[in-house]
């Protein structure tokens, strides 16, 4: 057994992946037993690979080997409180588990002051950027600044007006009723659309870019165990127009597939 | 009394404390109903005194071997003692979510419902993937733990992992054909940044664009997608963005506040048993 899984684990690898990625695609034509079963399975090794690092990342090296086998008896008392979360279950007990949630949520918002301070006040002062353009300045402690080009001071005041009018957006404190404001917030909208464009545009590429990847894993990794990446690409498109004339099919009869 | 100890004497402080908190257990429990919101609110402040305390008393010089130049205040030597704690305790909520799924699957599983086979899949992958995780890091190579471990996690995880992001993709372009139809104004806006930085990322798209001059010999070669693309993330997206970030960080600020002076209404404060 250990010499067999040794010998041929690379080889079984290919095909348990291949194997569990059409089995998940599957639901790209409709819900289907195959894809409850690997959602199952994913589910599963998901949350086993989870509890696994727990347990030898955090709790065996921080917690289990210094109480057992260094003798700090008192992280005794870190188990318990992290127990205390389990009186969620209990009716009547349940209280003493919002007391432990309690401290937490304290703890969390004790460190929100350090991390306002630490995240996003350094981000003030680099906020405030040279809008007219000069040469290379030597300053009298000999360092010497960089030119500022026309255009970078052009990019230097449309990202200050682009910061300041996107913060105008979330003065929600009062009713923008001047017009200066009320102009500046809407400017504000309207760039703040470019920007969850430009995110919503980044994201989809990065979606689509883990889907090939997928793809470039049937076709070239895994392909040459079934005779060569092109029959594996072939046996792709076949699977792909399978599921097209399928869910035509399907839409002809009124069924909902489900399907995306 | 806090020193390491052994043998009976680490048993003996190991119980007792166990036994100290089965008290504190009953004592809690004993307390009458109308104290209860109070002292949940009095655990909270506590629990946001440490790292309030710690952030705004004055500093002065505490320098340790490893920073010469730490500032500090008489709580700065226990932040990263407590902060090292803090995963431990949250590592023992784990058993919370596994709970939640076996009661789940174990409930389908006796009564025999639809889908039961898979809940016991659900089972078999889980302690599957739990004993040979935790083996594989004492096992030696070659072995059939590690093997096993190998098959799993690098077979069946990560191609099951990389797949379910993947689908997203077909998901997020059934959901843009929704967004990107132009409706308005802003719906337009973020059509044209989204088209743009798409194109610009990938060959077919900047073939669109390739008949220009290049950026650095003339003008026209700002309006090669790439370089728009180049521009919008880097120039237009960076403000925007800090901008909300300064609103995010403002309004968690206000959020952590409320919560830790118990100023924050709702379910979790509100209704005690």
């Amino acid at each position: 057994m250990s010499e067999f899984l040794e010998t041929h684990k690379d080889t079984l690898v290919l095909w348990i992946g291949a194997i569990c990625t059409l089995g998940f695609y599957s639901i790209l034509y409709r819900e289907n037993r195959i894809y409850r079963f690997f959602e199952h399975l994913f589910l599963g090794l998901a949350m086993g690979y989870g509890v696994a690092n727990v347990w030898t990342d955090t709790l065996q090296p921080k917690w289990w080997e210094p109480l057992v086998h260094r003798g700090h008896w008192w992280l005794i008392f870190v188990m318990i409180i992290g127990l205390f979360y389990y009186f969620v279950y209990s009716p009547r007990y349940n209280w003493l588990a919002r007391l432990v949630i309690g401290f937490f949520l304290g703890v969390t918002s004790g460190r929100a002051f350090q991390a306002f301070v630490n995240d996003y006040w350094p981000q003030i002062p680099t906020s405030f950027k040279p809008v007219i353009p000069h040469g290379p300045v030597t300053t009298p402690d000999g360092q010497t600044l960089p030119a500022l080009t026309w255009s970078d001071a052009l990019n230097n005041i449309l990202f200050m007006v682009i910061l300041l009018c996107v913060m105008s957006y979330f003065f929600f404190s009062f009713e923008q009723k001047h017009p200066v404001l009320k102009r500046s917030a809407q400017l504000g909208r309207w760039l703040m659309m470019f920007t969850f464009g430009a995110i919503f545009g980044s994201t989809i590429m990065g979606r689509l870019a883990l889907m090939i990847d997928r793809m470039d894993f049937l076709v070239n990794d895994f392909g040459p165990q079934i005779g060569g990446p092109w029959v594996m690409f072939l046996v792709l498109i076949g699977l792909a127009g399978l599921v097209l004339y399928l869910s035509k099919r399907a839409a002809e009869r009124g069924e909902d597939t489900g399907a995306i | 009394m806090f020193t390491p100890k052994t043998g009976a004497a680490w048993w003996g402080f190991v119980i007792g404390s166990l036994v100290l908190s089965a008290i504190l257990v009953a004592v809690l429990q004993a307390v009458p109903q109308r104290f209860r919101r109070p002292i949940i609110l009095t655990a909270t402040f506590i629990g946001g005194l440490f790292y309030a305390l710690e952030f705004f008393l004055p500093v002065a010089p505490m320098p340790t071997p490893q920073d010469p130049n730490r500032m500090g205040n008489f709580l700065t030597p226990y932040v990263v003692p407590f902060a090292d704690t803090l995963p431990v305790i949250a590592g023992f909520t784990v058993g919370l979510g596994v709970i939640n799924l076996f009661l789940l699957h174990g409930r389908r599983i006796l009564k025999g419902a639809t889908g039961w086979t898979n809940s016991l899949v659900f089972f078999i992958a889980f302690f599957l993937m739990l004993t040979f995780g935790i083996l594989d890091k004492t096992a030696p190579e070659g072995s059939i733990p590690k093997n096993i471990y190998y098959l799993l996690q690098e077979g069946a995880y990560q191609a099951l992992d990389a797949t379910m992001f993947s689908i997203i993709a077909f998901y997020i372009v059934s959901a843009a054909y929704r967004a990107f139809r132009v409706r308005s104004l802003e719906a337009t806006m973020l059509l044209i940044t989204a088209m743009v930085v798409m194109l610009g990322q990938i060959t077919v798209g900047q073939m669109l664009t390739n008949w220009l001059p290049e950026q650095s010999e003339s003008f026209w070669g700002n309006f090669r997608v790439e370089v728009m693309r180049d521009w919008i993330l880097t120039k237009a997206n960076t403000p925007a963005v800090r901008a909300i970030n300064f609103g995010l960080g403002v309004g968690s600020l206000a959020v952590a506040l409320r919560i830790w002076l118990g100023l924050e209404r709702g379910s979790y404060f509100d209704s005690q048993r």
